[in-house]
């Protein structure tokens, strides 16, 4: 039943998508054409921060399986909200406040069971563990050694930040979020954020210096 | 106010990110051109940046979309999902619960009313003399072999310490399932 359900509303959609392409449309817009009926527009809009998401909260939690797993609950979560939405927000401000929110969970759980935390960083530090990469082959194999060697150490160096300076660090850094931004994310003063992202920064600089001299 | 290096650390984010004003950064510029150990930090910091940003993108698996589909379909239905764990959980306590419900319901019963069961006395006729079986040494007596009877069919047999009260008209109460009452004539 759930599937005809579905079919019907996508076909019924299928002539409004015609119309209007849907990737043309920013997220508000996207929002808008979800909350008016075609049901697609949430599609685009996973389509648009899986990828982002996924590599936001696997970076903040360490644990790459976990991460798909919380990015599908974001999901989730905003498609079952999405009718509270406060257009005059940024889409990607409220997702990724939803993502970090279940990122410290995740982290406030583990940190009552540090097996598990040892376990998860130990599976996916371990170069043995990961899949084959196609490598460069401008590079010579010191070169490629020494280039895998620094991503992992790199890494590891943003795994061991204290977690609230990771969050702010990784929002930074990779995902290029405004101060402003990071401050509505995380839900801290604009000079909270200033102030982790600069000991985030300190303690990344303490940790790296060494391999990069 | 002179950017020294405790400054320079302090304000650095404002600094790489563009956060000063254009006095100011100039003044972290000829801070920096000047301190080998800020420059270094800078330099550091940057590279480390750029690894960051080059990092390998991490990639959802090939079901993704499909299970995010399926979950999607399940809000829509309404169906309320729960981690098994939670729902393990969750059938204990109800389970528990009922229990206790239950026990609640029956202790006032079990507490007042005596569970027993009151037959109709059954006849049982007990050997005569010659067929009570004699104690042995190994057996602590006396015991008396008795059966009950209807008309000429046995309907149980067994046997049972016997503690006559009266030589004349000794009652045997057999240990049962039931009570049963029963006048045995021994013959003497």
């Amino acid at each position: 039943m759930t599937g005809v359900r579905l079919e019907k509303a996508t076909r019924q959609s299928g002539a409004a998508d015609a119309r209007i392409d849907l990737k043309t449309l920013d997220d508000a817009a996207l929002v808008a054409e979800y909350l008016g009926g075609r049901r697609r527009a949430f599609h685009e809009l996973a389509d648009r921060y899986h990828l982002r998401l996924l590599n936001f909260i696997y970076r903040t939690i360490g644990d790459r399986d976990r991460a798909e797993d919380l990015v599908q609950e974001t999901f989730v979560r905003v498609y079952r909200h999405l009718h509270r939405f406060d257009p005059t927000k940024k889409f990607s401000t409220w997702i990724y406040t939803i993502a970090s929110n279940l990122a410290k969970n995740e982290l406030r759980n583990r940190s009552r069971n540090p097996m598990v935390l040892f376990q998860a960083i130990k599976k996916n530090w371990e170069a043995d563990h990961r899949p084959l990469q196609f490598e460069d082959n401008s590079y010579s194999p010191d070169d490629l050694f020494r280039k895998r060697h620094l991503r992992e150490q790199v890494e590891k160096a943003v795994a061991e930040l204290p977690e609230h300076h990771r969050v702010v660090f990784v929002l930074r850094e990779m995902e290029g979020k405004t101060y402003e931004e990071i401050s509505e994310i995380t839900g801290v003063t604009l000079g909270t954020v200033k102030s982790r992202l600069n000991r985030a920064r300190n303690k990344f600089a303490q940790i790296i210096g060494p391999m990069l001299d | 106010m002179r950017c020294d290096c405790n400054r320079f650390l302090q304000e650095y984010s404002d600094y790489r990110d563009g956060a000063l004003s254009a006095d100011h950064e100039a003044e972290f510029r000829e801070h920096v051109a000047m301190c080998p150990c800020c420059d270094r930090y800078d330099r550091v910091l940057r590279a480390g940046s750029e690894l960051l940003a080059h990092l390998p993108s991490e990639h959802p698996a090939d079901d993704f979309m499909p299970r995010l589909q399926h979950r999607l379909y399940n809000v829509d239905e309404g169906l309320t999902e729960m981690p098994a764990h939670r729902f393990a959980g969750g059938a204990a306590l109800v389970g528990v619960a009922a229990v206790g419900l239950l026990a609640l319901f029956w202790l006032p019963f079990a507490a007042t009313v005596p569970f027993e069961m009151q037959l109709d006395p059954v006849a049982a006729f007990v050997l005569p003399a010659t067929e009570v079986d004699v104690p042995t040494l190994f057996r602590q007596g006396p015991f008396v072999d008795a059966s009950i009877r209807d008309g000429g069919r046995i309907l149980e047999a067994g046997a049972a310490i016997w503690k006559p009260r009266s030589h004349v008209h000794p009652t045997v109460i057999l240990e049962s399932d039931a009570w049963l009452k029963a006048s045995a004539s021994l013959g003497h």
